[in-house]
């Protein structure tokens, strides 16, 4: 039968999905539709029917119900709710995933956990970045980033800011492009493509008053792997991660931020 | 038991780096990171298996202003607690 398919551009990363089953596709399509792009493939995820029975009940929290467990050289994810429910694979040499279908149509947080954690594997293998709990913000030309777990206040200051373009306020992918950092919109929150320069790094509090100050490289870095997706997974993993982490910290300034629940903030944060 | 002869080495499952004089190491398996002050780096960074307890010692003396016995208290804690964690272990002779 033959497979059809699209790509998507994800940090500028092509990645083609693709099935014979038209149907899925068209669904997927839905879900990730402004971020069909062209391009060479990097990264293919294939879909494939299974007649495995997938439960429907995976969470709203996309990662609070995938496990990732080393298979031989792939990586296989599974929903820990069911130990049995296999989402699918990725073979990090070849650069493919398989995403299992279920037989009656795919569910729309299946294929964003799916895919979200494909991704974030192979940047790691690739050493080309990482997916982080972050909110972002792009003022006058300079992205500004906010690192943070639920909770830490990093959506409400995007709903803060006046007049900001919001990059993201959940999912950031960072990565590196000719000596700068760049931040991107991801399509597991966002509906549009969007990037920028990090100019800054600041990490939320909240509190009753306004008080930013600098922070270490070496806190900076134990707050952003903290918040990176999966970076625990193993120690080869964290090696990657960490030495892109050691790079950030000395390229662009961090800080850490107090701030009460008005905007004022901004404008000492913009400087 | 360590003492001024021991030789340690670091676990090579524990990813780390020296960011500017601090340090950063990461337990995997807790989903833990430990932030190391200068001090606590300059004594992580001469955990390599070659040097002695007594060798670290004088590192320390050597890098920073304090006196001997202070370094060698501070040495003597700090590799008791990474072995404990198991971040280092000691050198069979």
């Amino acid at each position: 039968m033959n497979k059809t398919g699209f790509t998507l551009d994800i940090a500028r990363v092509p990645v083609r999905i693709f099935s014979d089953r038209e149907k899925s596709l068209g669904l997927i399509e839905g879900v990730f539709g402004g971020f069909i792009s062209r391009g060479e493939p990097e990264l293919a995820i294939e879909v494939r029917e299974t007649r495995r029975d997938i439960p429907e009940d995976l969470p709203e929290d996309l990662l609070s119900d995938v496990k990732v467990i080393r298979k031989g050289q792939n990586i296989g994810f599974y929903t820990k709710a069911f130990p049995g429910a296999e989402l699918g694979f990725f073979d990090p040499r070849e650069n493919k995933a398989v995403f299992f279908d279920r037989g009656g149509g795919f569910l729309e947080n299946h294929i964003r956990a799916f895919t979200l954690a494909v991704f974030q594997f192979f940047l790691f293998h690739r050493e080309y970045g990482f997916v982080i709990h972050a909110s972002g913000i792009r003022q006058g030309g300079r992205g500004y980033l906010f690192p943070g777990p639920s909770g830490s206040g990093k959506t409400t200051i995007t709903a803060l800011w006046p007049g900001a373009s919001v990059v993201s306020d959940e999912f950031i992918c960072i990565r590196e492009s000719k000596g700068a950092y760049f931040m991107y919109s991801t399509p597991w929150k966002e509906t549009t493509k969007s990037e920028a320069v990090i100019g800054k790094i600041i990490f939320p509090r909240k509190a009753d008053r306004l008080e930013i100050k600098k922070v270490s490289p070496a806190s900076a870095a134990l707050e952003l792997l903290s918040n990176i997706i999966y970076s625990f997974y193993d120690a080869s993993i964290m090696e990657k991660a960490l030495g892109t982490v050691k790079d950030i910290t000395k390229k662009v300034p961090c800080s850490e931020m107090r701030f009460a629940l008005d905007s004022s903030f901004w404008q000492e944060v913009a400087v | 038991m360590i003492d001024l002869e021991t030789r340690v080495y670091k676990n090579e499952n524990v990813p780390w780096r020296i960011i500017e004089d601090e340090a950063i190491l990461v337990e995997v398996k807790k989903g833990e990171v430990i932030h190391l002050n200068d001090v606590g780096a300059k004594i992580w960074d001469l955990i390599d298996g070659e040097n002695t307890v007594q060798d670290i010692v004088l590192g320390v003396v050597g890098a920073y202003e304090v006196d001997e016995d202070t370094a060698r208290q501070d040495a003597l804690c700090f590799i008791s607690e990474v072995l404990e964690k198991g971040l280092a272990a000691v050198r069979d002779e």
